[in-house]
């Protein structure tokens, strides 16, 4: 029977990707979204899904539209669609639950009532509020919004200068684009600063199992901001090693009740100790990996994330078989070099000259209005490819991707 | 208050000529219903800091200050 899918704000690059899926299930797939960014499609519903969802859901009640499943891969809207999906007995998960992710400050708390390992943090719901304690503050630190995305408002501070300056930006970002949430979660938090290797791992659940599990590697930066930069799959990184990443962010996502969907969780690694830095339930990049897990383990993550959500039961896959071992798959986040109104982009069209990239996805267009990449929540560019394990230092290599697209304003 | 100045690269032209021709009509009318993207706010408080040398104390800063036009206007002769 055809199922009725409403995906909230996906990029145009994993909705391809959904439609392909649905096209061959027979599914008829609907994008909810604020802008059609998807180019002539039928079934696009203009809606602002932080709005008022009564109103939604009259309008797909006028159009007889009952969905079977509903989800977002999107970080921004992950709140109000499960209270959407909520609203049609979609219980993925709780509307509390998801938002325990959307707030730093509680997901912490609840890390360290369930010893999960994760940085030292304290959360401060204004500057009165900090200025009483700025005795006690150790420096380097990581100062960052409650809620965010795309790392935007992260920093790493080392002084009492930094930290007011950054903070300023902070209150810039809670007050205008954060503020769109509606989740009322005003403050910051100062993290202790892990130095040590990064990773990601991203998890598919069904019912509090987990279904499969990829691995990024992303390097050790070190700041003093955090952009989502690179992302790569690493036949370098022990079996030992992954089974603790896994089980860390296992024991993360689980400490917050999340039970089904998409997670992502960012780890930091330091001394052999695995510090838990955030988790998501939504995909890394909005699906964005899923394509290089693809290629990498031989598992389509995206069909699988498409079925657990009409809850279709996936079998488990162990991923410590069979994963290529002699490349480097990647992703990476071109950096945003001005703030302005994109004049002209260059390059989109470069990866057909080089064998080592598979896909530039741009997520801009001429005419969209850029700022500095600490404050902006969204991406530029991305680049996706991979290149031979041996004799390439994958850090030097995706560095040089920066000089193949960029804009001027 | 200047429109274009403000809103330049966040509404089209057509918007804001309609706005300067009918003030009153949508003086009190929500911004993300004249067009503006959610995203863009950021963008436009830089705009009124910038075109009128406004300095905002961001900690305190609420949005519905600017939810509108005529908000705007109230805000920036603050």
């Amino acid at each position: 029977m055809k199922k009725k899918i409403l995906v909230v704000e996906p990029s145009e690059y994993f909705y391809k990707q959904l439609l392909k899926i649905a096209c061959k299930n027979g599914d008829n797939l609907y994008v909810i979204g604020n802008k059609n960014i998807y180019g002539e499609i039928e079934n696009f519903i203009q809606f602002d899904i932080r709005g008022n969802l009564n109103q939604l859901v009259e309008d797909l009640e006028k159009k007889q539209i009952f969905p079977d499943a509903i989800y977002t891969p999107s970080e921004m809207f992950i709140v109000h669609t499960t209270s959407l999906a909520n609203y049609y007995n979609l219980n993925y998960n709780s509307k509390e639950d998801v938002e325990k992710s959307r707030k730093k400050s509680e997901m912490k708390k609840y890390w360290e009532e369930k010893n999960v390992l994760t940085p030292k943090s304290f959360f401060y719901t204004s500057l009165s509020d900090l200025k009483n304690k700025l005795e006690h503050i150790n420096y380097p630190l990581i100062v960052k919004p409650v809620t965010g995305y795309a790392s935007c408002g992260v920093k790493k501070v080392n002084s009492e200068q930094e930290l007011f300056e950054q903070l300023n930006k902070i209150f810039l970002l809670n007050s205008t684009t954060l503020a769109q949430e509606h989740l009322n979660q005003k403050g910051f938090l100062l993290e202790e600063y892990i130095d040590g290797e990064e990773y990601s791992i991203d998890t598919l659940w069904f019912e509090g199992e987990a279904i499969c599990n990829g691995i990024m590697s992303k390097g050790n930066a070190k700041g003093p901001y955090y952009p989502d930069r690179l992302y790569y799959t690493d036949p370098n990184i022990s079996k030992n090693l992954s089974e603790n990443l896994i089980e860390s962010s296992h024991n993360a996502v689980r400490a917050l009740g999340i039970k089904h969907g998409a997670t992502h969780t960012e780890i930091r690694v330091k001394e052999n100790k695995i510090y838990v830095i955030e988790t998501t339930s939504r995909p890394g990049a909005g699906g964005g990996f899923y394509e290089l897990f693809n290629q990498y383990y031989n598992i389509d993550f995206a069909e699988i994330y498409y079925n657990i959500h009409l809850f279709r039961v996936p079998d488990v896959i162990d991923i410590k078989k069979d994963h290529v071992v002699d490349k480097y798959f990647y992703w990476y986040n071109l950096p945003l070099s001005n703030r302005g109104i994109i004049k002209e982009i260059f390059g989109l069209e470069s990866f057909k000259q080089n064998n080592n990239i598979s896909e530039i996805v741009c997520l801009k267009k001429i005419g969209d209005k850029v700022y500095e990449e600490n404050i902006n929540s969204g991406y530029f560019c991305w680049i996706l490819g991979s290149i031979p394990v041996k004799n390439n230092d994958i850090f030097k290599y995706s560095k040089k991707l920066e000089s193949l697209v960029y804009y001027s304003v | 208050m200047n429109i274009e100045k403000i809103f330049n690269g966040f509404l089209s032209n057509e918007t804001i000529d309609k706005i300067n021709l009918n003030y009153e009509k949508y003086k009190d009318v929500d911004l993300l219903n004249l067009g503006v993207d959610s995203l863009d706010i950021m963008g436009i408080v830089f705009s009124i800091e910038e075109h009128y040398k406004k300095e905002i104390n961001f900690e305190t800063f609420d949005i519905d200050e600017i939810k509108t036009l005529e908000k705007i206007k109230n805000f920036i002769n603050k």
